[in-house]
């Protein structure tokens, strides 16, 4: 500790309060605007107690010190200074000249003007009004700060005036006598300048008179007007002086330079001319780019014509100038106004400087606001790009070393890579890709920024690569998959395994059993994700078969017989919604009305019909109640409404149960008692018993279900008597007090006469129906050349263009291949060899890519699929094409497997699934650096 | 010093003769005075209470009490047993009742036939020549139980005129008055029109205006310049005994050397009040409308001597200044919303303050105020005081004993206790209980409110049509704008019938 104390000098210049928390704020480029500096590269600020400690690039952060760190790509700059806001009050004094109003008497210290926060202003200043030739005292504040932090610069920054037409309507000035009497009268308005230029500079020179002694003017300017501006002007305040013409700019310059006050211009750029001038005086200028908003200004060339050259004119014949923020715009665009003014051709640094140190030094407020240096307050703000880059915006706004405000958490994220692959094939260089809310919303070489989005650059971006048949999520499990079997049921947020997949660049896999005898289905997935729902791309993405068979002349006859039944299955549902297209309910009332005069006719209908459903359902039918059989024992859940009678005086009652197996529970009202009486009790088959406390007495109840009705008798304990007879219906099936929902059967819905019905689903086929519409995959494995052949022909029959998987000898006969199949999936080992062919190799990607045949690399492993990019990199490196072996691993893998509109490629509206480089995809030395899947980056 | 009147023939004057009048004719417990229980006590006149529970808010509740007021004043408290009531003295014997001292409302500017003027600063002008004694708003106080108001100029202000306390019986000022000058209203939120700067600026200078009118004397007198005594005497002022002479001024801030030279009858009549305060002779009601206006109130309270006799009287939203507050030490009056709600201006979320928790915790003296006379009157806010925590000590102190103090009126109101004014009220249950009534009022050892005659009560509770009333088909509208006119109208039409029947 004692050794490393000579190391860390810049903290011995400004050591921190004892017990004041240090906080070392870390990002990438830091401009500090002090002399120049910028630390490229990244650089940390050590606050304390407010203020800023030390700023640097290699500064040593001391033990207990918070670390905040917005990571290399955010850029930190000085908290912007504001030379003009609208936070001033349009009211002005009714003296023209009021140097007693101060504009800090509007200033509310409770509350943080976080419009200005959020453009990053942290310092403003408050004119006290507008429109009066002195209108009062202008003061320097900041924007925000809790209780400790001193928000008050300066409560007295200049002498506010103008000389400009706003200032030249001043009214009349009126006393009025209290109280009016015959003897006082009311007085009379007393005129006040100026209502010209001239009569401007008069005015000046009245007031300085004023303040020599000049006593016959205090009438005229107000008894304490002399001794107000008289102590501003001893004090040196500078005057800050509006002129919006040449004319009024050269009055203010000459009146001033011979008056030997301080002054301030406070223009527009129509001092150009000028500028020369402006700079031999030694004054400074606050002004805004010179932009008009689209109204109408004339049309002639005199007219004042926007121009943005103003400030870069004003700063090159050397003088300082603040920009503000232009007139149609907010304080917090003063980034904004000063990007105008880098545009009429002011350099970045200097367009920097004019919205930070330069209008704190024209403020009198450099010694603590303006840019960064130990010692100074610590106000930052925090960007994600370029200071002056209009793409980039505010991520956090930092006031006295406290945040303020930060940017709501965006789910934006913007990639600015040098080149990107889109997937299809395309590249753009450079290129940028925005994802929000989990999808990509914009791809092109320059894409909107949302404010408070996450920029990341880098070198080079991709989609996820999918992997075309893997088993990741398996755990190991070598069961085959039954068609009935939910795939849902296997997702589950991502695990480590999952993770380590992901970073490695296997955004999604299509997940397959390792058994792949018979017929399976297999689920595209994305096992990185986090959430449940997005997780899923589509179950059952694909339908697994195998053609070969090890009796050969048996080869191909499970899979016929299977599209044959789907051929039969497809027909149904054809046949179904064409019927269901023609229905309508009013087609089916006439044909009931037809029917009803051939009553038999019906019948045989209904018949038909229930055999039909007997076929498609035998469970159902078996539950059909037959008639005069009791039915079965069903719980009394609900409420039950009726009637008791006791000594032949029938009262309405109520009764509201639930059953829990076989338990109830429940409430009863009866007229004559009182009080809602809770009741337990137990079901046994129709037997209902129950019993409760009420306010005559314990009351027990014994009923008999049927159906809808509960009968039986209830007594009340120690009342002598008969017993009373109670008759209830159910009413509801709804036990109102209990909002839990109940295991109940669905109420069928009311069957229409003549409505067509749903052939119903079936699992096993209904992935290959959805393969003949071409919105899903079947994946055969199939081997050599004569039936390969022959199964695509059979699937050509249906209309299906099979994913053929190994398909070893497919390279024979890959001319008669090309556009009768969805793709091939060859054997992991990109390079074939033989003796046969002594050196010379195949590769089984290259070959078939080459002439035409989709091909995608697949795993059939679990966390093996990490290795996939090597693969896809070993088969490039046997003369694959780099751009083959890139569509290979997206977007040709998506589309063998229908799911193209969800991943494979960077397009809007696309799943954002994008992998982050350091070099061009495919090079062996090329690693993924960051991983983002559903938007989210995953670590 | 008595300045014209800004309103010599007001119709407020015109309405206290016709209503003088219409007394006259039988109508009477339909104005101002709802249920004339018993004629206006005079001097001498000895009035008891004997009531189940008597709450001093000077010591423990007395079960079984006796009040004795003589000449308006409370002679005696204690039990049954030990006081003895004179045998001359009338006896409200209400054995299932509480009595209770009456509320006190710090601040108020209800009660006036407008409650602003116009002018910025105006420290000449007198409440009294405003006040309408038989304004709704007195009859509803004492149907609520509160006998002490101090009616201020609104806050439409910059320097407001002097207000006083009043007690809410009587047909003139002269009965209603208590005490004639409580100080004058001070506002540091802006008036319409003005911005927070140019309300800061005039408050400002109206003490500046004041110094230098002063210095401008002081010079004149040193030069033998002789023109204020020209005008004075021109104005007809007075300038005899201690007017005719000089006095060194006092100010805690500043003061003026030489004043001494000037005869006080020679300062302008306008100027005097601020001097006045200056001087440390007058209270200060400072009305301020945000938490930012709290450091000009204090600021200007502080530069020009009278920050000890300042209250200030606050929006809710003052809340966020409470430490300021406790730091300078003066008592505050809060607004009647005693919720601040505020949204969150990142997030939009509302934000709830419960305004008289800050305050307490701050240790800042507090008083609470009734939005209007029924709906939120005092008792109902210290009763939500009580729901958020407080103690009924404190919750009801800040409705008597701490208003008093505040009105230089400690001992004398919001207590029952030797010396104090004999204003007694019987609740018919707890005060604080949403179930209890104001039963009956006495007002200086009178009873002035007897629910049981109260005709608007009944009328609203019970439907029981007033007598010698009649109910209109169409309320006429009546022609002047002032607040209480149009709750009158039915009564006045009636009573005219009455009238010209009579005739």
């Amino acid at each position: 500790m004692f050794l490393s104390l000579p190391l860390a000098v810049p903290l011995a210049l400004a050591l921190p309060a004892a017990g004041d928390p240090v906080v070392a704020v870390q990002a990438g480029p830091i401009h500090l605007v002090q002399d120049g500096r910028v630390i490229e590269g990244g650089g940390t600020l050590l606050i304390s107690g407010g203020k800023i400690l030390a700023v640097g690039a290699d500064v040593s952060i001391p033990a207990g010190a918070v670390v905040v760190d917005y990571g290399p790509e955010a850029v930190i700059i000085p908290g912007l200074v504001a030379a003009d806001s609208r936070y001033a009050s349009s009211i002005a004094a009714g003296r023209t000249a009021s140097p007693s109003l101060r504009a800090i008497d509007q200033f509310d210290p409770y509350s943080n003007l976080y419009s200005a926060l959020t453009g990053g202003v942290t310092s403003v200043y408050l004119a006290p009004a507008r429109g009066r030739l002195v209108a009062g005292q202008g003061a320097v504040v900041k924007t925000g700060g809790g209780p400790q932090v001193d928000r008050v610069l300066t409560d007295s920054a200049a002498i506010h005036g103008s000389i400009a037409a706003e200032a030249r309507r001043t009214p009349g000035y009126w006393v009025p006598p209290v109280p009016a009497t015959v003897d006082v009268g009311l007085g009379v308005e007393q005129p006040q300048l100026p209502r010209t230029t001239m009569g401007a500079v008069v005015a000046l020179e009245e007031l300085l008179a004023l303040i020599a002694g000049d006593d016959e003017l205090a009438e005229l300017y107000g008894p304490q007007t002399a001794a107000d501006l008289g102590r501003l002007v001893d004090e040196g305040r500078p005057w800050r002086m509006g002129a919006a013409s040449e004319e009024e700019v050269r009055a203010l310059l000459e009146f001033f330079a011979e008056a030997k006050l301080p002054l301030v211009l406070d223009t527009r750029v129509s001092s150009v001319e000028l500028a020369e001038d402006i700079a031999r005086a030694g004054v400074p200028v606050i002004a805004a780019p010179h932009v008009r908003g689209t109204t109408d200004f004339g049309k002639t060339p005199d007219s004042d014509w926007p121009r943005l050259d103003g400030v870069s004119i004003l700063v090159a014949a050397g003088v300082r100038v603040a920009v503000v923020p232009a007139r149609i715009h907010r304080t917090a665009d003063l980034r904004f106004a000063s990007a105008l003014a880098q545009r009429g051709g002011l350099d970045a640094a200097q367009a920097l400087r004019s919205i930070t140190l330069t209008p704190a030094e024209i403020l009198g407020v450099a010694d603590r606001v303006g840019s960064l240096a130990a010692g100074k307050d610590a106000d930052l703000v925090v960007l994600n790009g370029a200071p002056l880059d209009m793409t980039a915006s505010v991520l956090a706004t930092w006031v006295g070393g406290e945040v303020l405000w930060k940017a709501h958490e965006a789910a934006a994220t913007v990639i600015e890579v040098l080149e990107l692959h889109l997937g299809d094939g395309h590249v753009l260089r450079p290129g940028q890709v925005l994802m929000e809310g989990g999808r990509i919303t914009e791809v092109g070489a320059r894409v909107a920024h949302p404010p408070g989005a996450t920029v990341v650059r880098g070198s080079a971006a991709m989609p996820g690569m999918i992997d075309a048949l893997g088993h990741l999520g398996l755990e190991g499990s070598r069961k085959a998959f039954s068609s009935r079997f939910d795939l849902k049921r296997l997702l589950e947020p991502g695990d480590y395994a999952d993770r380590r997949v992901a970073r490695g660049g296997v955004t999604t896999v299509n997940l397959g059993s390792r058994d792949s005898s018979g017929n399976s289905p297999t689920m595209a997935y994305k096992p990185a994700g986090s959430e449940v729902e997005r997780m899923l791309i589509e179950a059952p993405a694909a339908m697994r078969m195998t053609w070969t068979s090890s009796i050969r002349s048996e080869a191909g006859d499970a899979v016929r017989s299977t599209l044959k039944k789907a051929a039969e299955y497809k027909q149904k549902w054809e046949e179904y919604e064409k019927a269901i297209a023609e229905w309508t309910p009013e087609a089916a009332k006439e044909k009931d009305e037809k029917s009803e005069e051939g009553e038999e006719g019906e019948e045989g209908d209904e018949e038909k019909e229930g055999k039909d459903e007997e076929k498609q359902d035998n469970k159902k039918k078996k539950k059909k109640k037959k008639k005069g059989e009791k039915e079965p024992a069903r719980p009394v859940t609900g409420e039950w409404t009726g009637t008791v009678t006791h000594d032949e005086d029938p009262s309405p009652m109520r009764l509201r149960l639930r059953e829990r197996e076989l338990t109830l529970e429940g409430t009863l009202r009866v007229e004559g008692l009182h009080d809602l009486v809770s009741l337990t009790g137990g079901r046994d088959e129709y037997a209902v018993t129950l019993s409760g406390l009420s306010s005559l007495g314990w009351l027990e109840l014994t009923l008999e279900r049927d159906d809808q009705k509960l009968t039986g008798k209830g007594r009340i304990q120690g009342v002598e008597g008969p017993e009373a007879v109670i008759e209830l219906t159910r009413s509801s099936e709804d036990y109102p007090v209990a909002q839990r929902p109940e295991r109940r059967k669905q109420k069928p819905a009311p069957k229409i006469k003549g409505k067509p019905k749903p052939p119903g689903i079936n699992p096993e086929l209904e992935p290959i129906r959805r393969a003949m519409a071409g919105t899903a995959a079947v994946i055969v494995s199939v081997s050599r050349e004569d039936e390969i052949l022959e199964c695509v022909l059979e699937f050509e029959k249906y209309g299906i263009q099979p994913v053929l998987f190994g398909a070893e000898n497919a390279y024979k006969v890959a001319d008669r291949l090309r556009g009768r199949v969805a793709g091939v999936l060859p054997a992991l080992q990109a390079v074939a060899t033989s003796a046969r062919t002594g050196t010379r190799e195949r590769n089984r990607y290259a070959e078939l890519a080459k002439v035409g045949i989709p091909v995608a690399f697949h795993s059939s492993a679990e966390e093996g699929a990490v290795e996939l990019a090597t693969s896809a990199a070993y088969a490039v490196s046997h003369g694959m094409s780099p751009q083959g072996a890139l569509r290979a691993l997206t977007l040709d893998a998506a589309r063998m497997l229908a799911i193209d509109d969800r991943v494979g490629s960077l397009r809007a509206g696309l799943d954002a699934d994008l992998l982050l480089l350091d070099g061009s995809p495919l090079q062996v030395s090329t690693s993924v650096l960051r991983v983002w899947v559903n938007g989210k980056e995953i670590r | 010093m008595d300045p014209q009147r800004p309103y010599p023939n007001s119709p407020m004057i015109e309405r206290i003769l016709r209503v003088g009048t219409l007394c006259a004719l039988s109508a009477a417990t339909l104005f101002g005075a709802p249920a004339l229980g018993a004629t206006p006590a005079t001097l001498g006149d000895k009035y008891a209470v004997k009531a189940g529970k008597v709450i001093t808010m000077t010591g423990d509740p007395i079960l079984n009490g006796v009040i004795v007021i003589e000449g308006g004043r409370i002679t005696a408290v204690g039990t049954v047993d030990e006081v003895k009531i004179p045998w001359d003295a009338e006896v409200l014997d209400v054995p299932d009742m509480v009595a209770f001292p009456g509320f006190v409302e710090a601040h108020s500017s209800k009660g006036m036939d407008r409650p602003n003027e116009t002018i910025d600063t105006v420290p000449f002008l007198n409440i009294r020549d405003s006040i309408d004694p038989v304004g709704f708003y007195f009859e509803d106080s004492l149907r609520w139980g509160v006998t002490t108001i101090n009616v201020q100029q609104g806050n439409q202000c910059v320097i407001g005129g002097v207000g006083m306390v009043v007690k809410p019986f009587g047909m003139t000022v002269e009965e209603l008055l208590v005490r004639p000058n409580s100080g004058l209203k001070i506002s540091a939120a802006p008036k319409s029109g003005k911005s927070r700067a140019t309300q800061a600026q005039a408050l400002r200078n109206a003490f500046g205006d004041l110094r230098l009118h002063l210095e401008t004397l002081v010079r004149e007198k040193r030069d033998g310049d002789d023109r204020a005594r020209r005008e004075a005497l021109y104005q007809g002022r007075d300038l005899s005994g201690e007017r005719g002479k000089g006095r060194a001024m006092t100010g805690a801030a500043w003061t003026v050397e030489g004043l001494e030279l000037v005869p006080r009858g020679e300062i302008d009549e306008k100027q005097e009040p601020l001097l006045d305060l200056v001087e440390g002779n007058t209270s200060v009601w400072f009305y301020c409308g945000a938490a930012m206006d709290v450091r000009l109130a204090l600021e200007v309270a502080e530069e020009n001597g009278f920050l000890q006799r300042t209250t200030l009287v606050l929006d809710d939203s003052c809340w966020k200044a409470a430490d300021l507050i406790a730091e300078a030490g003066v008592p505050v009056v809060l607004d009647a919303k005693l919720m601040h709600v505020e949204r969150d201006p990142v997030t939009g979320d509302e934000i709830e303050t419960f305004v008289p928790g800050v305050f307490q915790e701050a240790g800042v003296t507090f008083a609470l105020a009734s939005n209007n006379s029924t709906t939120e009157s005092l008792w109902y806010q210290a009763a939500v005081c009580v729901s958020h925590g407080m103690t009924r000590e404190e919750a009801l102190a800040a409705t008597t004993t701490v208003p008093a103090g505040m009105l230089g009126l400690a001992g004398q109101v919001g207590e029952l206790s030797v010396g104090a004014h004999g204003n007694v009220l019987l609740f018919s249950g707890d005060p604080l209980s949403v179930t209890s009534f104001v039963e009956y009022v006495v007002l200086d050892g009178s009873l002035v409110y007897d629910r049981s005659k109260d005709v608007r009560t009944r009328y609203l509770l019970e439907g029981v049509q007033p007598e010698n009333t009649q109910v209109l088909e169409e309320p006429p509208v009546d022609e002047v704008d002032e607040q209480d006119e149009d709750d009158d109208g039915d009564d006045d039409d009636a009573a005219d019938d009455d009238g010209e029947d009579d005739k």
